[in-house]
């Protein structure tokens, strides 16, 4: 398997993951309202446990949206001023996404004896949602800058 | 000088195309080393998350999956069908349709674009067979869509409602009648077109076949009310609202209309998610910019100093809304929401404008940059759906843009257009 074939079964799988991630938030909080009304029961933990969910399909999302630009300058720009500017826009995406990557390794370290009140896990969860997903963004935005054929992919899907 | 150097590198840096996520991380981190260096780095993820984490925030992502599934499930056709037999025999019958669907599916959408695609799909053409002029209806299309974030459920309205600390139930029902008055003034503006451009009418339909319409695109019509009674009555809130609309247009437009399945009911869950998270990163990465102001007390110097000119307030109000429309002409509508608000609000609430007024102001103000070169999305998209020039649809928008700005200034100085109904909700 090539490594293009590879990043495109990636791509794929995150969007899977993002799919399935939904689906859930949308059964919980189904639920919630089917529980109150028709059954008589609360689901305490689920409120927590939706917004955790969310956070991580944001950024496992996020490795795979297209992210809103002003794309005036680049669309009016030659093709060696064109490729500057998105050699840029990796340089200081991948730069600020290793560094939130870096600091939320930090924060789960802190937060590992916080818990969710009524779920019960801990907080450190919302941050690995940053390491895991911003990797996942650091190595899309990379192969989507050097092969933009693997996004266009994605379009046509 | 911090809100220079945060804005400043903010406008350069986006400017050069660098997407807005990192645009604002970068104006953020680069403040943050000049004005406050002693603090640690830990803070940039730790906001970032902390501003992306609401449950009021789910409720996007659950209305734009329900946008995504109103377009594939069917339910278009019966609400055109419903609209046509309603309005069709008026002056510009076709354009009156295609007002009143946009008006019927904003209860169900939150996005313009998802409006836009769903009515604009059929009526564009239709409109163009019946001899229309393509830039017209085209144009039509695009300024009636705006309803889909005016009249409730509306993305931006929740967004505006995260943001501002307002009632996400309080700034839909403040929607309505300025969505209402958009609708009308549109009809008003096609009608008095019929003329000159020579558009026809449709034959009117007859009792029976109204009531026919009616019952097959009942279910359908039934959606708003399920969701706007829901939240209104305290049912449930605005995010359980989204997670019943979903699951009611999944029922429908499967089990009744049979214009779903499982493969779309797949793609659009990836097309939401995506959509969601490109807007919710923006979001978390302005929680550190607004952060900075808030610690830099940036927006209560910003207030003081706009008060100090001593202009009046129907001026900073008038000024306010001229610098919006302009950042709107270059800014996607929901980036320049979360950008703004946090520097604006401490301002207008100095000048005593209530925070709901302000919100369904700075929205439809901002939704009327999408129809305004020169990077209106849906100048390009319904151009497209109408094969025809995105010039042509500039030329003919020009007095339905006129009617939004109409209905902008009521809503920046009538506070009874707003606040009336959210008031007469609440008293009950």
């Amino acid at each position: 398997m090539s490594g293009k074939a590879l990043l495109g079964s990636l791509g794929r799988g995150l969007d899977w993951i993002a799919a399935a991630l939904l689906l859930a938030i949308l059964c919980i909080t189904t639920a919630r309202v089917v529980g109150r009304y028709l059954l008589g029961l609360s689901f305490p933990w689920s409120e927590e446990l939706t917004r955790l969910l969310f956070i991580w399909l944001v950024l496992i999302g996020a490795a795979r949206a297209r992210h809103m630009s002003i794309d005036i300058l680049p669309s009016a720009a030659g093709p060696k001023a064109a490729l500057a500017l998105r050699v840029l826009a990796l340089v200081l995406g991948v730069g600020l996404l290793t560094l939130m990557v870096r600091q939320a390794f930090i924060l789960i370290d802190l937060t590992a004896f916080d818990r969710f009140t009524a779920l019960g896990v801990s907080v450190q969860y919302l941050y690995w949602a940053m390491v895991v997903g911003g990797g996942f963004w650091i190595l899309l935005f990379v192969a989507r800058t050097l092969w933009p054929e693997v996004s266009d992919k994605r379009d046509a899907e | 000088m911090t809100l220079l150097i945060l804005l400043g590198t903010m406008l350069v840096v986006a400017g050069l195309g660098v997407p807005l996520v990192f645009s604002l991380l970068s104006a953020s981190l680069l403040t943050l080393l000049v004005v406050r260096p002693e603090l640690p780095l830990v803070l940039i993820p730790q906001l970032f998350v902390q501003g992306m984490d609401s449950f009021a925030l789910l409720a996007i992502a659950l209305f734009f999956l329900a946008g995504e599934l109103m377009t594939a499930s069917g339910i278009t056709e019966r609400i055109l069908a419903f609209a046509r037999s309603l309005v069709g025999h008026l002056r510009g019958g076709l354009a009156q349709v295609g007002i009143f669907s946009a008006l019927v599916m904003a209860g169900v959408s939150g996005s313009a674009v998802a409006d836009a695609a769903a009515v604009g799909a059929v009526l564009i053409r239709a409109m163009k067979k019946a001899g229309y002029p393509a830039g017209f209806a085209a144009a039509l299309i695009m300024c009636a869509s705006i309803l889909g974030p005016i009249i409730p459920p509306s993305i931006p309205m929740i967004i505006y409602a995260v943001l501002a600390g307002a009632s996400v139930g309080a700034m839909f029902l403040a929607g309505i009648v300025p969505g209402l008055l958009i609708a009308l003034g549109l009809g008003c503006v096609a009608w008095l077109r019929a003329g000159p451009l020579d558009l026809p009418r449709e034959p009117r339909a007859s009792r029976p076949q109204i009531v026919q319409a009616t019952a097959r695109a009942s279910l359908a019509l039934l959606a708003p009310v399920i969701i706007v009674g829901g939240i209104r009555g305290g049912i449930f809130t605005a995010t359980e609202a989204g997670a019943i609309a979903v699951v009611y247009i999944l029922f429908i437009g499967s089990f009744v209309f049979r214009g779903l399945s499982a493969s779309i009911f797949g793609s659009a869950l990836v097309r939401a998610a995506h959509g969601t998270a490109s807007i919710i990163v923006i979001l978390g990465a302005s929680s550190i910019f607004a952060w900075i102001i808030a610690d830099q007390g940036i927006s209560r110097e910003f207030a003081a100093a706009i008060r100090g000119l001593g202009a009046p307030d129907w001026l900073v109000l008038l000024i306010i809304n001229l610098l919006f429309l302009a950042v709107g002409m270059f800014l996607d509508p929901l980036a320049a929401l979360i950008i703004l608000v946090p520097i604006f609000l401490p301002l207008v609430q100095g000048i005593g404008v209530d925070t709901v007024q302000f919100g369904v102001m700075i929205v439809l103000n901002l939704m009327i940059g999408l129809c305004t070169p020169p990077v209106g999305y849906l100048i390009y998209m319904t151009a497209s759906m109408g094969d025809v020039s995105p010039t042509q649809v500039v030329r003919h928008s020009l007095p339905f843009i006129a009617v939004l700005l109409g209905v902008l200034a009521l809503v920046t100085y009538v506070p009874a257009i707003t606040l009336w109904l959210p008031a007469l909700v609440a008293g009950r």
